[in-house]
Formats: structure tokens, sequence, C-alpha cells
């Protein structure tokens, strides 16, 4: 049996993570900043440590329910929201990022655009249900994108979040039914 | 009457608008947060824990470790297992004395805001003494462990099987056999493990939000834990961002959390981060399996023999030796094998602990007897689906039971003609095109396979409890034990109401798993819901329809038989026109004239539906790949999916279950593992490193079901479709990958990542020795 505290204490600090501030010391440089983002519509003032990401803002300071953190390293997807019109990672950003800028989450694009409900109904594009605000943020991104797309490009475009569930097939359905609807369908590949 | 299947299910009201009951989103004024402090140490003593300094971090409500909790039992074992004590192997809810894997809890921090809970977290300090971890389960075999007060690393074995199968091999003219290695693998379902605990002041009990799976078992755990009636703690309905078996197993931090919220009797959520979910959060697979199989000249197997070690990690999980069970319990699959033995040892490691994750044991035990019949058909000289036929049972041997058992139970193989249904599946899919198009394009130089697999799969165990309802205003209420997992049980159960009472399933409200509601449930797992909990409502529906009958005949003078229950309504087949109304008929129903002695007021009946054996239905998965053998790299190009289903309840939720099934499968195959460096620390430590398929590494994956063969055990027929677009994925990839590469030799391990397979390539280019 070998007696090695100090290699235990190390490996311990490999799981934390790196924090620059001493969390003892509350008066430290992290002092809370202000921003002003508008989210759904809505602008409001915010104090929040510059640590506080995007994702806990928006449930903790704005109310959202539909944004949540799932690998909190911007690969699953499911916490993207638009900001300033583009598919982001809310998890991967800082609230004070958003100081100025217009963020919608899944509660804001199914007000303008009811209809993706129903469709990913449909097809049976919701199990869990965990990844469809996400989904229907990105479905979002690609109609106000404009941009036609086809079924490859459709499969790139569902390949940026994870879903468990489904198998991805009848969200890709979802999406192809919402191309053809917002006119960006074209299918000649 | 039959109801429109394929309305949207009901979970997509609140879940296509944004409005999921996650755990998360519930609101409380006196919301704390909680974390766990973690080893980081695989093996060791725990010599202490300093929790001075994050307990001094402003904001921080207490910091806890083993010292403070009650003395309870450790985390139980939910299903016991003939002849083996897991008592020494379970895992206390804090770390006292030993560490035994990287990630077990050691203390935890309660504050007021997550961030802050999680700094101090940082701040406790943990000194161990290191013990050398054990990490291959085969090595620790024969040998015992210090940190568990010295009992052997093996737990015990699962030893099944019947015939004389050393006279088999004795006798037999063709003996193959492999060895077969499965990775860990973890479910990986979006939402992290996470719980809310509620404290409710007026009353002294706790509120739990995002229990799931087994939360009857889950709350009667935890009450024994604190010390408590199980009337004190309330498991309410939640969404649960997907389960495959991993999500609601009582873990440590279930336990700690409601203790927490009990002891500072403010609402506590703990959510853990996706890097303590690879660490804690259920590992599966990870077995090595050495098999062989005797054959006649002919082709026919005579003995399947199976010696595997299941690396079961740290502790055994509350699963106990489930997937142990499986393992070697359904190793035969749908063959018919004269003489079979199947010997599973769990042996613990120092690594996270192994329980179910969607067709457990059946991933693995496909995966090595499938692989071992294309080995057979290459010696043999016969094609894959010939050898297959030639050992499927047909209809006139079945249903056929095993001189076996599996949980105590009879294997009743019930799924009918196994022989016609994968002729059947032969034919749906166009197999023959399939291998032509493969051999094509082989001769054009490009390294692409198919591979089959036949399987059998299980659905259906144990009981559950319904009690179905009219209340006065008309409306219909299911409450069941089963809990939502993200599959659409509501929707299913709401359709064997609906079809019974005669009513849209819109019309229907269900309520899952609410311990209030019921005395004792179940729960979701072993794709059973359908078929157990399924059969306990639509048992119930039926005797609330007969009671409505009974009483609108008595209104109408009419006899019973000739009343119709439709629409809402009651009427007399000869008088149509004069329609009571179920909201009338459930007052009527309470009043003490229409009341028989004994008899609970009202349209309500409860049912608890007891599955007698598990049924077993077939399916047949199958794949096609291409390599690129530059780089390893392989790429389903075409699946296709037939499975036995009985009958289909809802087609698009049924469909889903098994698209979704083999996207994770097919994750399995290729992609998933979760490895450990020599000092047994996990190098996965991010969804970066633990890759899933994405939309665009999967095929459109062809699902055939058949409802040839209703379940003969249950009033629906069904048999359950969780897991059958997983089980055989490993199975018919890894055949595939080895008619892509034209081996003669088996593949050595799942998942078949770029360096499997170039080694694979290596070792069949090299010159013979």
């Amino acid at each position: 049996m070998t007696t090695d505290t100090s290699t235990a204490a190390a490996r311990r600090d490999t799981l934390a993570r790196p924090v620059d501030q001493d969390p003892a010391d509350p008066s430290g440089p992290w002092d809370e900043t202000a921003s002003r983002p508008t989210v759904n519509g809505t602008a409001r003032d915010v104090r929040e440590e510059p640590r506080r990401l995007l994702v806990d803002a928006l449930r903790k300071d704005f109310g959202v329910t539909t944004t949540a953190t799932s690998c909190s390293d911007g690969v699953c997807g499911t916490c993207t929201v638009l900001v300033d019109g583009d598919p982001v990672r809310s998890c991967l950003m800082l609230v004070h990022e958003a100081d100025g800028r217009t963020v919608r989450t899944a509660e804001d694009v199914l007000a303008s655009e009811p209809g993706l409900s129903g469709i990913f109904s449909r097809h049976h594009a919701i199990q869990c249900g965990f990844c469809t605000p996400g989904y229907l943020v990105l479905a979002t991104a690609m109609i106000e994108a404009g941009d036609p797309v086809s079924d490859r490009t459709l499969r790139e475009i569902v390949s940026d979040n994870i879903c468990r569930c489904t198998g991805y097939g009848p969200i890709v359905a979802a999406f192809r039914e919402i191309a053809q609807v917002h006119g960006l369908w074209e299918d000649a590949e | 009457m039959t109801v429109d299947q394929e309305f949207s299910r009901l979970e997509d009201h609140r879940l296509a608008v944004g409005r999921g009951r996650f755990h998360e989103s519930v609101r409380r004024a006196d919301l704390a947060h909680l974390r766990v402090v973690r080893s980081a140490v695989a093996h060791g003593r725990l010599d202490g824990v300093d929790v001075a300094e994050a307990a001094a971090v402003p904001g921080v409500l207490g910091v806890f470790t083993a010292a403070d909790l009650p003395d309870g039992p450790p985390i139980p074992a939910r299903q016991p297992s003939p002849g083996i004590d897991f008592t020494p192997y379970l895992q206390p809810p804090l770390a006292r004395e030993w560490v035994r894997h990287v990630g077990e809890p050691v203390a935890f921090v309660v504050a007021e805001d997550a961030y802050v809970a999680e700094d101090a977290a940082r701040l406790v300090d943990v000194a161990i003494s290191e013990l050398p971890p054990v990490l291959d389960a085969r090595r620790a075999d024969g040998t015992t462990v210090e940190s568990l007060a010295g009992v052997p690393a093996r737990v015990g074995t699962i030893d099944t099987g019947y015939g004389d199968v050393a006279g088999a091999f004795d006798q037999a003219a063709t003996v193959v056999e492999l060895e077969l290695d499965t990775g860990r693998h973890s479910a990986m379902p979006l939402e992290n493990r996470g719980l809310t605990v509620g404290f409710d002041h007026d009353t002294e009990r706790l509120v739990v939000w995002g229990a799931a799976k087994v939360p009857f078992w889950n709350r009667n755990v935890i009450a024994r834990y604190l010390g408590v009636p199980d009337d004190r703690l309330h498991m309410r309905e939640s969404d649960v961002g997907g389960s495959f078996g991993i999500r609601g197993e009582l873990y440590a931090e279930d336990l700690l959390t409601v203790w927490a919220a009990s002891r500072l009797r403010r609402t506590i959520r703990w959510v853990e981060d996706r890097e303590e979910h690879l660490l804690a959060a259920n590992h599966a697979r990870q077995q090595h399996h050495r098999v062989r199989a005797a054959f006649t000249p002919e082709g026919r197997m005579t003995a399947l023999d199976d010696e595997a070690w299941l690396d079961t990690g740290a502790y055994i999980r509350t699963h106990g030796a489930v997937v142990a069970a499986l393992t070697a319990g359904m190793f035969a699959g749908p063959y018919r094998v004269p003489a079979f033995r199947s010997q599973v040892h769990l042996v613990v490691t120092n690594k996270m602990g192994v329980g179910t994750y969607r067709a457990p044991g059946r991933f693995q035990n496909n995966a090595a007897r499938e692989h071992l019949m294309d080995l057979a058909a290459s010696r043999l000289g016969l094609s894959p689906e010939e050898v297959r036929l030639r050992n499927l049972p047909t209809g006139e041997e079945t249903p056929d039971a095993r001189p076996m058992r599996i949980f105590g139970a009879p294997m009743l193989l019930d799924g009918g003609d196994h022989h016609g249904h994968v002729t059947k599946a032969l034919a749906t899919v166009g197999w023959d095109t399939w291998t032509a198009r493969a051999g094509r394009a082989r001769s054009e130089g490009r390294a692409v396979g198919v591979g089959m697999a036949a399987i059998l799969e299980k659905a259906g165990l144990g009981h559950e409890n319904a009690v179905v309802s009219v209340d006065t205003s008309g409306g219909v209420r299911v409450a069941v034990g089963s809990t939502s997992v993200g599959q659409g049980a509501e929707t299913v159960l709401a359709i064997a109401a609906a079809e019974v009472l005669g009513v849209p399933p819109q019309a229907v409200r269900v309520v899952l798993s609410d311990t209030d509601t019921l005395h004792d449930g179940g729960g979701t797992f072993a794709s059973r819901t359908t078929v157990v909990a399924g059969t306990a409502v639509h048992q119930a529906a039926e005797q609330v329809r007969d009671r409505a009958a009974r009483t609108a005949a008595r209104i109408l003078q009419a006899e019973p038989e000739d009343v119709v229950v439709r629409d809402g309504f009651a009427a007399s087949r000869h008088a149509p026109k004069r329609q009571l109304p179920l909201g009338a008929l459930a007052q009527a129903a309470a009043a003490p004239g229409f009341l028989r002695p004994g008899e609970e007021p009202g349209l309500i009946a409860r049912s608890t539906f007891s599955a007698p054996t598990m049924t077993y239905p077939p399916g047949v998965h199958f794949a096609e790949v291409e390599v690129d053998t530059d780089i390893g790299e392989v790429r389903v190009t075409r699946y296709a999916v037939t499975y036995e289903i009985g009958r289909t309840m809802h087609e698009g939720m049924a469909r889903g279950q098994v698209t979704g099934g083999v996207a994770q499968g097919i994750g399995g195959a290729l992609y998933e593992d979760l490895p450990y460096d020599a000092d047994g620390v996990p190098l996965v430590r991010s969804q970066r490193d633990y890759r899933v398929p994405l939309a665009r590494d999967l095929p459109d994956i062809e699902v055939h079901l058949f409802e040839d063969v209703p379940a003969p055990g249950n009033p629906l027929g069904v048999r359950g479709v969780g897991e059958a677009g997983i089980a055989g994925a490993g199975a018919a990839v890894m055949n595939a990958v080895r008619d892509a590469l034209q081996l003669t030799a088996p593949l050595p391990r799942l998942p078949l990542t770029q360096a499997t397979v170039l080694r694979a390539i290596r070792d069949r280019d090299a010159p013979a020795r």
C-alpha cells in the first residue's frame, strides 16, 4: 500500500474547474457587472458576476425554462439560442457578452413560428423533449437564413445538435417539412 | 373501438411548446444548490476530509461528509439473486473509509448559488492514501478486495444451461470459437441527472421532482435511509430527458439531496454536470466473452458454451445481477440449442458501477453469438442466413419452454415461428439485393459489407398497478405506477384506456407515478410499460366500462350487454338516441341504490397485472457498412430492423423506439467507450470525447414491425418494443464490417474504433505465420 496524499490532492485539482479568483474572497475582481441584454423582446438590466453563463442567466434572471444545459461544452446544442439572429451555444457565452444584444429562446421562436410545434409532433420528432427547444431554435435559424436546403444540407443542420431518442430520421423529416413550408426546399440532388 | 393511432402524443402538448415539466423548471423562493465533492482517486483509504475552508465561503449553507449522515444502510440492490450476497459490495452514500472509483461522492456542499457551491466544493480537502487500482475484471477474478473488507473480487456467477455440453463438443464435426470484448458504454441521456426536493413546512413532507424509472422503490429506500415513514416523501410526476435504463436507478446523490432538504428544511436542487455524469452515472456493457459452438457437418448447432466476465465496477448497483442474468439467460438467442451453458462472472474493479442500459446483456450476447454464427458460416461453407435458418425453431417447435429459468421464471419461447420470422425478414428487406450490392461494390475495390443478426428479445416483467376512473364531469383519469422516461408512456396508456371506454385518447388524463396517487407502483424498465402497465390499464378500463354499462342498464331498463359505451355516452343498442353521459353515470354509480355490497362508489376500478413470464419476440437486424480502409473509419450506409411486436399501439412511437435504439446501438458499435488509464482515471471527461452518432452519421433506418404473433400472455397481445432497436446493432454492424473487410478471423472487440479496424486489416494482410 502506498501513502501518497499529495498525488491525491493534485488529482483532485484536475477534477475542478479553473477559478481565477479566490472564491472565499467575494470582494475580489469578480464584482458583479451590469449588462442589458434583450431577451425575447424585453430588455432588462442584470447584475451578475462576469463568469455567469448566458444559459444560467437566462433561467435565473429572465425566467426562461426551455433553454437547458446538457454537455456544458458546446457539443450537444441543447442550449442553442439566437443571438442577434445567429444560433449560439448559450453554455459557451457569458451573460455580459450579450450586453446590448438580442437573445431569443424557444419561448420566443414558438411565438413567432407557432407552426413548428405541430410539425415536430406530427413527425414524432419529439420523444423525451429535452433537445426539442434547441432544435426549434435551429429550425428558426434555418428559416431566417433563408438559404435553400437539400436532404444533405438538412442532415448537416440537424447534426449541429444531439438527440439521444429518435435516431434523427424524424427530426430530419420535420426540418424537411419546415423547409418546404418556407419555400427553402430544393430536392434536386 | 379502434383509436386513430397517428394523433400527436399527449406529451407533445407541453413538450412541443416548451412547457416540459423538467425538475429544473420548478421555481421555489427557498431554492439552494447541492454540489458533490468526488474522489479524484480510483482506489484508496480515505484519511480525512477537511471542510473548514469550504464552509467559510459566503453563501455556503453547509458542507457535509459521511460523519454528518445517518449511520444508515448502503444503497441496496433492488433485485436479489439467489446464491449471491451483494451486501459487502454495496456503496455507502458518501465514502467512509475507502474510495473505490474516480467520481465516488466523498462530501457535498449546499449553497445559495450553484456557482458558489461549485467554488466551495473545490475547497474541500480530501486526503487519500492511494492503493493500486484494479482495472481488469478477468485479472481481478480470484483476488480479494481489501477495501471491501477482504471479500473476493468475484461477487458471484450466474451459471445457467442444460444438456450434455461436454459430450456434444466431444462429438462435434466442427467447433468454432471466439473471444470478444464489449466496451464500456453509458446511455448519455441529454438531461443530466438531478433532483429538486422541496420541503413543505406545513406538513414536514419532502416533495421530489425529477424522479424516474422506479419512484416507489426509490421513495421507500430513501424513507428508510432518513428513518421516516414512506409517506413523508411525495415523488411527483416529472418529465425527464431520457433514461434508457440509467436514469432513475437510485444513486448516492438522490439520498444526499433528499437528506439535505430534510436537514436544511429548504428546497434543494442537485444537477450534475456532464463530467460528473460521465464519472458517476451508471456505466454499462463491459464484458469479456469466451464462446464456442459445436456443429454437425450439416451446420446444425449441437452445443453452445459461453463464459463471460462482467466488469461490474466499484460497487454492485441497484440492479444486482440483472445484467449478468440477462447475458447468461438469453445467450442462446432464438436458436434451437440442444446443449447450452452460459456463465457470467461478476467481478468488481475500480471503475464506475455498471447497471442496465437499454438491452442489457443482449447488446453483448447478441454480438458474441451472432459473430460466432458468421464465423460458423465461413467455416461450414454456408451463407450467414443459411446457417441461421438451419438452427432456428419453426412454428411446430414453438411455443417451447427451455429447460432453464430467468429471474426464477420459466423461459417460454412464445414468439412463434422464428424460422418464419427470419425468412419473412429476408424477403421484406430484400436481403439478396443487399448482398449483391455489397458484392458489386467490393468488385469495384470498395470495402462494402453487409451483416445480419437474428435476435431474441424480451419484454414485460413484474407487476404494475392502475386506477381508471371517470369523474362526475365525465373526465377519464388513469393513474399508473409507471413513469415517463421520454418514451411516450402517457400516450400509450391513454390509448389503452381510450379504446376500451370509447373516448379519444386526448380525453384521457394520465397520472404517471405520483406516489400520493397510488399506494404502490412498479416503474418503467425492461420494455415493460405497454405490456404490463398497458394491461393493468386495459383491465381497469374494462371494469369501469362494465360498471358504466351496468349502471346505465338500470337507468335505461335495458340489459347490460345491450349497452354500448362510446364517445362519452352510454346507450342501449335498441334505443341509441337515449344517451347517458359518463359523468352522470359516475354520479349514479356512487348512489347507494346502485352499489353492490363492498363496492367502491363511482366509476372507478383498480387493476394489477403481473406478467407471469416475459414475452420473447424475434427480430432481425441488417446493416450495410463501408469501411475507409486508409483510416479505419466505418460508415453505416443502410440499416433495417424487423421485429415481432405482437400488436402496435401507436405506430409512430413504436417506430421511434426502434430507430432511436438503432442509433444508440450504432454508437455503441462504432464509437462509444469509457476507457480508464493505468491509474484508474477515466479518459473521457467531456461529451467531446464521448462521441455519439449525429444525424450525418446515420442512414435512414428501415423499420418493419410484424404483427404476426400476438403475445399470448396479455390481453392486448403486445410485446414491448423499447429495446428491439439496440439489441442487435452491435452484432449486425460487426458482421457487416467483417464482410466488408472479407476477414476470415473474427473481430476482437466493440466498439469498432478506427484503431481496432486498422488492426484487423493489418492482421488480415499479415503474411501467414
